[in-house]
């Protein structure tokens, strides 16, 4: 099913594609950051990771990776991980509604209140995760 | 021609359960784990060893943190996997393939091990 | 003309009994405020250089024949005014991702043969009689399928696709949305059938969920919303097959 050229019997031009089309036009390129944020979220998560493995190091080799993780490089790269983890809650479920039809008996949810609903409960996940280490323990 | 394919289903699985756990926990754990303390918004010692340690003692929250940590890798390699032939990749598609999902599997073992072995 | 105002249109041409790569052309067209692409083409054509050769039929944006790149972006060009550009430049372009024959002219061969292999026509394992009559169908019925009915088969969203290309094997978003069309039909038996098809990795595996496709959709068919929906229904299925093995499959 490739396009060859030997396949045709006239005579064609075939544009080549570079790699870096992408970088075209701006929603090829935030399609490519979308993709590009499920590697950060990855290795935050292999970092984090790493964090409760060297918990079962004892103490002082955590405290001292804790201390390590209060500087300004890793500082950074937890801001450009929350953006880019953001940036995946936002494009992932604002499809969800368009994707997936949800139906009340007989009545069709609109796509948006879908949507809507997905953010909420993200909203509700994390305030309730956020509250268990700032309130409850 | 045209062959349906057996094993796409269960990696694309991997990748949705994944993206709906990373889209729902990765945002807040970022904040907790990374920007909470130096923003002075969280005590250091509640994520300190002591807590820490003592968190870990319970099942539930084993299970919660496997589940945070394995799932959205393989959303990561999927998502990775697809990058690379967006990128030209096509010479070495089965290597890249087994390089990306393997990763997943690997650190599914080791969170495994660390999760449920260590602690 | 009602004034002496100008647009640019540079346009490519390829001429494969003279070149081996293409140029371009630059040509200065009157400006009028309710014309479109097709009719600066026209008047190019009529006026200036009968040489230039470029597909149109209906121009009302229904037959799907004149679908090009404008300015980089895929476009009907009978739908596209030039008072959206100017006094900015016009860049006419064949289609992307797809071989070009002649000045605007691209092959469509490959698209045909895509739209072919999806089998797009209602698969029965047996036919009604005539004499039972119509097969009927409720009005929640037609809506799950009639959207993905309304593709003109013009090739905007095999243009947009960064996945689609000449050495991808991409079945591409309007024959898969055509496949989900008929997979969606409750008329329909025939999606087992389509799923070696659709569910191989040429079909909507490829697909990465750009996006692009639906958003130059002249017709808002949505494609990548079909093709995530086929998805999300292969991969059910495929795990409740593993855990329910000998479950009866549509």
């Amino acid at each position: 099913m490739n396009l060859h050229h030997e396949d045709y019997q006239h005579k064609v031009y075939i544009r080549r594609k570079s790699p870096t089309w992408w970088l075209r036009n701006i929603k090829y390129f935030m399609f490519m950051m979308r993709e590009l944020s499920s590697a950060f979220i990855g290795a935050f998560l292999l970092l984090f990771l790493y964090e409760l493995f060297l918990i079962s190091k004892g103490e002082a080799v955590f405290n001292q990776f804790q201390t390590s993780l209060r500087s300004p490089a890793f500082i950074v790269f937890y801001v450009i991980a929350l953006i880019f983890a953001l940036y995946h809650t936002v494009t992932w479920f604002g499809v969800v509604g368009r994707i997936q039809q949800v139906k009340v008996g007989k009545t069709k949810v609109p796509p948006s209140l879908v949507t809507a609903s997905a953010f909420a409960g993200w909203i509700v996940v994390s305030i309730a995760i956020g509250l268990f280490f700032f309130g409850v323990i | 021609m045209y062959k349906m394919d057996k094993k796409e289903p269960f990696w694309w699985g991997m990748f949705s359960v994944g993206g709906v756990v990373a889209a729902l926990l990765a945002p807040i754990h970022i904040f907790i784990s990374g920007l909470a303390v130096p923003l002075n918004l969280l005590d250091a010692e509640v994520l300190g060893y002591a807590q820490m340690k003592a968190l870990l003692g319970h099942p539930l929250v084993k299970i919660y943190l496997f589940v945070l940590v394995v799932l959205p890798l393989y959303h990561a390699a999927h998502r990775i996997r697809f990058s690379l032939y967006e990128l030209g990749v096509r010479e070495f598609r089965i290597s890249m393939d087994i390089l990306c999902y393997g990763g997943a599997l690997i650190g599914t073992g080791l969170a495994a091990y660390i999760l449920f072995h260590l602690f | 003309m009602s004034s002496d105002k100008m647009i640019t249109f540079k346009v490519l041409r390829f001429r494969p009994e003279e070149q081996d790569e293409p140029s371009e052309d630059t040509y200065q067209v009157p400006f009028e405020e309710d014309w479109v692409v097709l009719d600066a083409l026209n008047h190019i054509k009529d006026q200036m250089d009968g040489t230039l050769s470029y597909r149109w039929s209906c121009r009302m944006g229904v037959c799907g024949s004149c679908g090009m790149m404008v300015n980089g972006e895929p476009k009907l060009t009978c739908s596209t005014f030039l008072r959206d550009y100017y006094p900015g430049e016009m860049l006419i372009e064949p289609l992307a991702n797809f071989p070009i024959v002649r000045d605007l002219v691209i092959d469509m061969d490959d698209f045909m043969d895509k739209l072919k292999a999806v089998k797009p026509w209602i698969i029965r394992e047996e036919e009604q009689p005539v004499e039972e009559g119509e097969y009927l169908q409720t009005p929640e019925q037609l809506s799950e399928f009639k959207q993905f009915s309304s593709c003109i088969n013009c090739m905007l969203c095999y243009s947009a696709c960064p996945v689609y290309g000449p050495e991808s094997d991409f079945i591409g978003p309007a024959a898969l949305a055509l496949a989900h069309r008929y997979n969606a039909d409750s008329r329909d038996q025939g999606m087992e059938e389509r799923r070696e098809i659709f569910a191989s990795e040429e079909g909507i595996w490829n697909c990465t969920f750009v996006g692009e496709c639906s958003v130059v959709c002249p017709k808002h068919v949505d494609p990548a919303v079909a093709i995530q929906r086929t998805k999300v229904e292969t991969t059910q299925g495929w795990f409740q097959s593993l855990l329910m093995p000998g479950g009866k499959k549509k």
